[in-house]
C-alpha cells in the first residue's frame, strides 16, 4: 500500500518531467526568433573574463542576468579611483568593466581617455610632487607610452564594435593628438567617415589633415564625393560649409571653371549619414 | 451562479481567493519593504549625478532600475508565492477554505493571481518611478548638455514600459514554477530555496543548451541536454541592456519573449494544479 | 430520488495509512470504519487524541484520500465539489488569516461558498450577531480570544446556511463559559433542524450536546449508539426529594418494598463544578461587560 504513495509521487514528477520537456521543445521553437536577436547580443563570457571576474566576486551578477548593472558599478567604481589619482587601480577596473560588458562605448571611449589623457599627467605631476621633475624627453615617452596603452584598449574594443565609427576617431585623436602622427590620424579619420553611422565632421577633418599634409587636390576631391552625398536638410551634415571648403580649395588649386565642382540638386547615397 | 446541487469551475471564486491573497501580500511587511527598497534604489540612481557621466548618466539610472526591478521582483515572486501558499497550508486556512465547494484548481489559481496581482502593483509602481526619474533627469540633461540630444530624446520610454511588462510575465512564470515546488515541499523555506534555485539553473540554462551538443557522450552530455530540456530559458526576458543603451525593444523580441512566457506561465500553472489535486492537507 | 433520504454522512469500509517516511514507515490512522451520521440530530465522535477522529472527518470533507473504502455526504461521493455544498466545517484549532477583522473572514467564506451578493452584508451581520462578536466585528483576528476564534470559525462555518456543521473539538482550549456558549449555540443549530457533528474529548460536553455518539480507538469505531440508551441505567430510576426525613425514609422503603421494588442507594444530589464556575463567573462577566452610562466629564468618549 505504501509502495502505491511512493508510486504516485513518483508517477507526478515523472508528468511533470516529461510535460516540462514538451514545453521545453514548444518553447525553443515559439521563442528562437526571439532568442536569435537577444543570444546575439549577449557578449561571449570567455574564461579570461571569468577569471578575472571570478577574483571579484561579481560571479552572481553575471550569471544571474544583472551583467550590466555589474558592469555600472564597477564603472562608478573605476570613476572613484580615476578621482584619486590611482593608476593601477583605475586600469584594472576599466579592464575589469570592459571584460565584464564590452557592450557600453563609454567604458571604451572614457576608458581610453584616463588611460591616454589622465595618466600621463598624473605620472609627470607625481614625479614633480617628489622633486623628480621630468625632462622633457621623458615627459614625451610617458605621454607616448600612455597614448599606446589607451589605442591598445581602443583596438580591442574593435573587435566587439568592428563597424563603430567614434572607436576609430578616438584612436585618431590619439595618434594626432599625443603621437604626432598626422598621415596615420588622416588615414584613419577616412575610414572612420566611410562607417555606418559616422558622424558628419569625421569626414571634414579628414580633408582638414589632408591639407594640413600638403594634399591640397586630394581633400578637394574627398570633399566633393562628400558634398555628393551630405543630405542637404540635416543642419548637423553643414553642407553649406562642405561647399565653402571645396570653394576655398579650388581657389588655392586655381582649379578652371570647367574643373570646379558643381553641385546637383539631387543626394547620391555615399558614405555616412 | 450554477444550478441547485451542482458546481461548476467558477472565476469568480479565483477572483475572491485573489482578492483575499492580495490583501494578505499587502498587509504583510515584506511587500512594502522591497517597494520602499526597490523604489529608493531607483530614485538613489539620483546619485550617479555626481560623476558627471553626462548624458550616458540615463544609461547607468535605467541599468539600475531594471536591475533593482528584477532583482527585487524576482525575490518578491518566490517569497510571496511560497509564503501565501503555506500560510494557508500551515495555519490549516486551507483546510476551512477547501471544505467548501471550492476546487483545488480554484483555490491553486486564486492564490496564483493574487502573487500576480501583487507583482503587478510592485512592477508598476517601480517602473512609474523609474519612468518619472528617468523623465526629470533626461530634462536637465537636455538643458545642461544639449548637443547628446541633437537626435532627440535618448530613453526609449515605451520600452522600459515594454521591459516592466516583460519582467511582469517573468516574475509572475517564477511564482507558478514556485507554486509547482511548493506542490511538492512540506516546508516554507524549502520551497523557497528550491524556487531560487530553480531560479538561478533557468537563467544559465542557456548555456546547457549550447554546451550539450559540443560535448562528447557521457553522462556531462546527458546532464546537460536534461537540464536543458526540463528548465526555460530566463535569459528570454533578458530586454533591458539594449534598452538601456537607448534602443527600442525589437518587436520580434517582443513579442517572442511574450509568447514564450505566455506558455510557460500555462505549463507550471497546469502542474501547479495538478501537482496540488492530491496533496494531503 | 430515492424515497428514503441518504444519511448525512455515510462513511464504508474507510482506512486511511499515512506514510511517514520514504522508506515506508506508516501509519494507519483509520482501520475498517463503518459509520452513518442520520440527518437532524447532534453526532458526537468520540476518541482519545490520535484515535482517527479528525482523519475521518477530513477524508468526508474530501480535504484527503481514503486508502480504501468510502465516504459521502447527504448521498454525494466526498470525492465530489458537490458533497461540500451543503456543509460548513469548524476544523481543530482554527487559526483564521490574522490580517482580517472578523467582519472580513465571514465575508470572505460568505463570497467563496457564493452567498447572494444582494444579501451579503445582512447575512454576514447576522451570523456575527448569531455568534455573540457583534461588537468586536471589525477587530482583527489577531486580536481576538481562543473563543472568540472558534466562535467566529462558526460564523464562517454556518454563513452559507448549510444543512450539515463539522464541528473539530469545538471547545478545545476554550475556557468553560466560552464552552458554554459554543454548547448553546450547537442546540440552537439542532434546534434549527441542522445536523451536527461534534468531535471531542470533553465527555461531559458531548453528553449533554449529543443525540448519538460513536467512540473511536486506534482508528476502529469500539461503540456506537444514542447517548440515553448509552448513559442511563435501565430498570433504575431516580427520585430527587425535599424536606425528606429518617422516619419517612423508613416507610418509603417499607412502601417500596411492599411493591416489589429495592431503594439501592440514598446520597445527597450534586451539581458540577463547570456549572458552578459558569454560574459565577458569567454573571460577573456580563455585569462588567453591560455598558455604563456616562458620567460627568466623560460624555460620549469611548471606552
Amino acid at each position: 500500500m505504501f509502495s502505491g504513495v511512493v508510486r504516485s509521487r513518483a508517477t507526478t514528477l515523472l508528468v511533470v518531467l516529461v510535460v516540462l520537456g514538451v514545453a521545453g521543445w514548444t518553447g525553443a521553437r515559439v521563442g528562437a526568433g526571439a532568442w536569435a536577436v537577444l543570444r546575439a547580443d549577449m557578449p561571449v563570457l570567455t574564461s579570461a573574463d571569468i577569471e578575472a571576474a571570478a577574483g571579484e566576486g561579481i560571479m552572481v551578477g553575471l550569471l544571474g542576468g544583472f551583467r550590466a548593472v555589474t558592469a555600472d558599478f564597477l564603472w562608478v567604481r573605476a570613476n572613484a579611483v580615476w578621482e584619486e589619482q590611482d593608476i593601477p587601480g583605475t586600469q584594472t577596473l576599466i579592464k575589469l568593466v570592459t571584460a565584464v560588458d564590452s557592450r557600453p562605448l563609454l567604458f571604451w571611449i572614457n576608458g581610453s581617455r584616463m588611460i591616454g589623457y589622465d595618466m600621463p599627467v598624473w605620472r609627470i605631476d607625481a614625479a614633480a610632487r617628489e622633486g623628480d621633475a621630468m625632462p622633457a624627453v621623458v615627459q614625451a615617452r610617458v605621454y607616448a607610452e600612455q597614448a599606446r596603452a589607451a589605442i591598445s584598449l581602443l583596438e580591442r574594443a574593435r573587435v566587439y564594435h568592428p563597424e563603430e565609427a567614434l572607436l576609430v576617431i578616438e584612436i585618431a585623436n590619439l595618434r594626432h593628438r599625443k603621437l604626432g602622427d598626422l598621415a596615420g590620424a588622416a588615414e584613419l579619420y577616412r575610414q572612420a567617415a566611410r562607417l555606418p553611422g559616422a558622424p558628419y565632421y569625421a569626414a571634414r577633418i579628414h580633408a582638414e589633415m589632408l591639407r594640413q599634409l600638403g594634399r591640397e587636390r586630394d581633400a578637394w576631391a574627398w570633399l566633393v564625393e562628400v558634398h555628393r552625398g551630405l543630405p542637404r536638410e540635416d543642419p548637423m551634415a553643414m553642407a553649406e560649409i562642405v561647399l565653402g571648403r571645396i570653394r576655398e580649395l579650388e581657389e588655392r588649386l586655381h582649379l578652371t571653371e570647367g574643373e570646379r565642382y558643381a553641385p546637383r540638386a539631387e543626394r547620391l547615397p555615399v558614405g555616412g549619414q | 451562479m450554477s444550478a441547485p446541487g451542482t458546481v461548476s469551475f467558477s472565476l469568480r471564486r479565483i477572483g475572491v481567493i485573489a482578492e483575499l491573497t492580495v490583501l494578505e501580500a499587502v498587509r504583510q511587511r515584506l511587500f512594502g519593504v522591497l517597494l520602499v527598497l526597490a523604489a529608493g534604489m531607483i530614485a538613489g540612481a539620483q546619485l550617479l549625478r555626481e560623476f558627471n557621466f553626462g548624458s550616458s548618466e540615463l544609461k547607468f539610472i535605467t541599468d539600475f532600475g531594471f536591475g533593482a526591478v528584477t532583482l527585487f521582483g524576482t525575490i518578491l515572486a518566490v517569497v510571496t508565492a511560497a509564503q501565501l501558499f503555506f500560510a494557508e497550508i500551515e495555519n490549516r486556512t486551507a483546510l476551512t477554505l477547501l471544505a467548501k465547494p471550492v476546487f483545488r484548481a480554484e483555490f491553486v489559481l486564486g492564490k496564483f493571481a493574487g502573487v500576480a496581482a501583487v507583482l503587478a502593483l510592485f512592477v508598476g509602481v517601480t517602473t512609474g518611478v523609474l519612468v518619472a526619474v528617468l523623465w526629470m533627469r533626461e530634462q536637465s540633461l537636455m538643458a545642461s548638455v544639449p548637443e547628446a540630444f541633437e537626435r532627440g530624446r535618448l530613453v526609449q520610454y515605451g520600452s522600459v514600459v515594454a521591459f516592466g511588462a516583460l519582467q511582469w510575465l517573468k516574475f509572475s512564470v517564477i511564482a507558478a514554477l514556485t507554486l509547482v515546488i511548493a506542490g511538492f515541499a512540506n516546508t516554507n523555506l524549502y520551497s523557497v530555496v528550491i524556487s531560487f534555485l530553480v531560479v538561478l539553473i533557468c537563467h544559465l540554462q542557456y548555456l546547457a543548451h549550447e554546451s550539450w551538443r559540443r560535448m562528447a557522450s557521457g553522462v556531462g552530455r546527458t546532464a546537460a541536454m536534461l537540464l536543458a530540456a526540463v528548465f526555460p530559458n530566463f535569459q528570454m526576458f533578458n530586454v533591458g541592456d539594449r534598452v538601456a543603451a537607448g534602443q527600442a525593444i525589437d518587436p520580434v523580441v517582443l513579442g517572442g519573449s511574450a509568447a514564450y512566457g505566455a506558455l510557460y506561465l500555462a505549463v507550471f500553472l497546469a502542474l501547479a494544479v495538478y501537482v496540488f489535486r492530491r496533496r494531503e492537507i | 430520488m430515492s424515497a428514503v433520504p441518504p444519511p448525512a454522512i455515510s462513511v464504508e469500509g474507510l482506512t486511511k495509512d499515512f506514510l511517514l517516511s520514504v522508506r515506508g514507515y506508516r501509519v494507519r490512522a483509520v482501520d475498517d470504519l463503518t459509520l452513518q451520521v442520520p440527518a437532524g440530530q447532534v453526532f458526537g465522535l468520540l476518541g482519545p487524541n490520535g484515535s482517527g477522529k479528525s482523519t475521518t472527518i477530513k477524508v468526508v470533507l474530501g480535504l484527503i484520500e481514503p486508502t480504501l473504502g468510502r465516504t459521502a455526504i447527504f448521498g454525494v461521493r466526498s470525492a465530489e465539489v458537490r458533497s461540500r455544498l451543503n456543509v460548513g466545517y469548524l476544523p481543530e484549532n482554527p487559526n483564521f488569516h490574522r490580517f482580517l477583522s472578523g467582519r472580513e473572514l465571514v465575508t470572505f467564506y460568505a463570497r467563496v461558498c457564493g452567498v447572494d451578493r444582494a444579501r451579503l452584508r445582512d447575512r454576514v451581520d447576522e451570523v456575527i450577531e448569531w455568534v455573540g462578536l457583534k461588537d468586536a466585528a471589525s477587530r482583527r483576528l489577531s486580536t481576538y480570544s481562543k473563543g472568540m476564534l472558534q466562535r467566529i470559525g462558526l460564523a464562517q462555518a454556518v454563513v452559507h446556511d448549510p444543512r450539515l456543521l463539522i464541528l473539530d473539538e469545538p471547545t478545545a482550549g476554550v475556557d468553560p463559559v466560552g464552552s458554554a456558549e459554543i454548547g448553546e449555540l450547537i442546540l440552537r443549530l439542532k434546534a434549527q433542524g441542522k445536523t451536527v457533528v461534534l468531535s471531542s474529548h470533553l465527555l461531559a460536553q458531548v453528553e449533554d450536546l449529543c443525540d448519538r455518539i460513536a467512540i473511536l480507538n486506534r482508528g476502529r469505531l469500539v461503540l456506537e449508539g444514542g447517548v440515553d440508551d448509552l448513559v442511563t441505567e435501565k430498570g433504575r430510576d431516580a427520585l430527587i426529594v425535599r424536606g425528606l426525613d429518617a422516619s419517612a425514609l423508613g416507610d418509603l422503603r417499607g412502601w417500596l418494598d411492599g411493591r416489589g421494588a429495592e431503594l439501592v442507594a440514598v446520597e445527597k444530589p450534586r451539581t458540577t463544578l463547570d456549572r458552578i464556575f459558569r454560574e459565577h463567573v458569567a454573571e460577573r462577566m456580563q455585569a462588567a461587560d453591560a455598558p455604563t452610562a456616562p458620567g460627568p466629564g466623560t460624555e460620549g468618549r469611548p471606552r
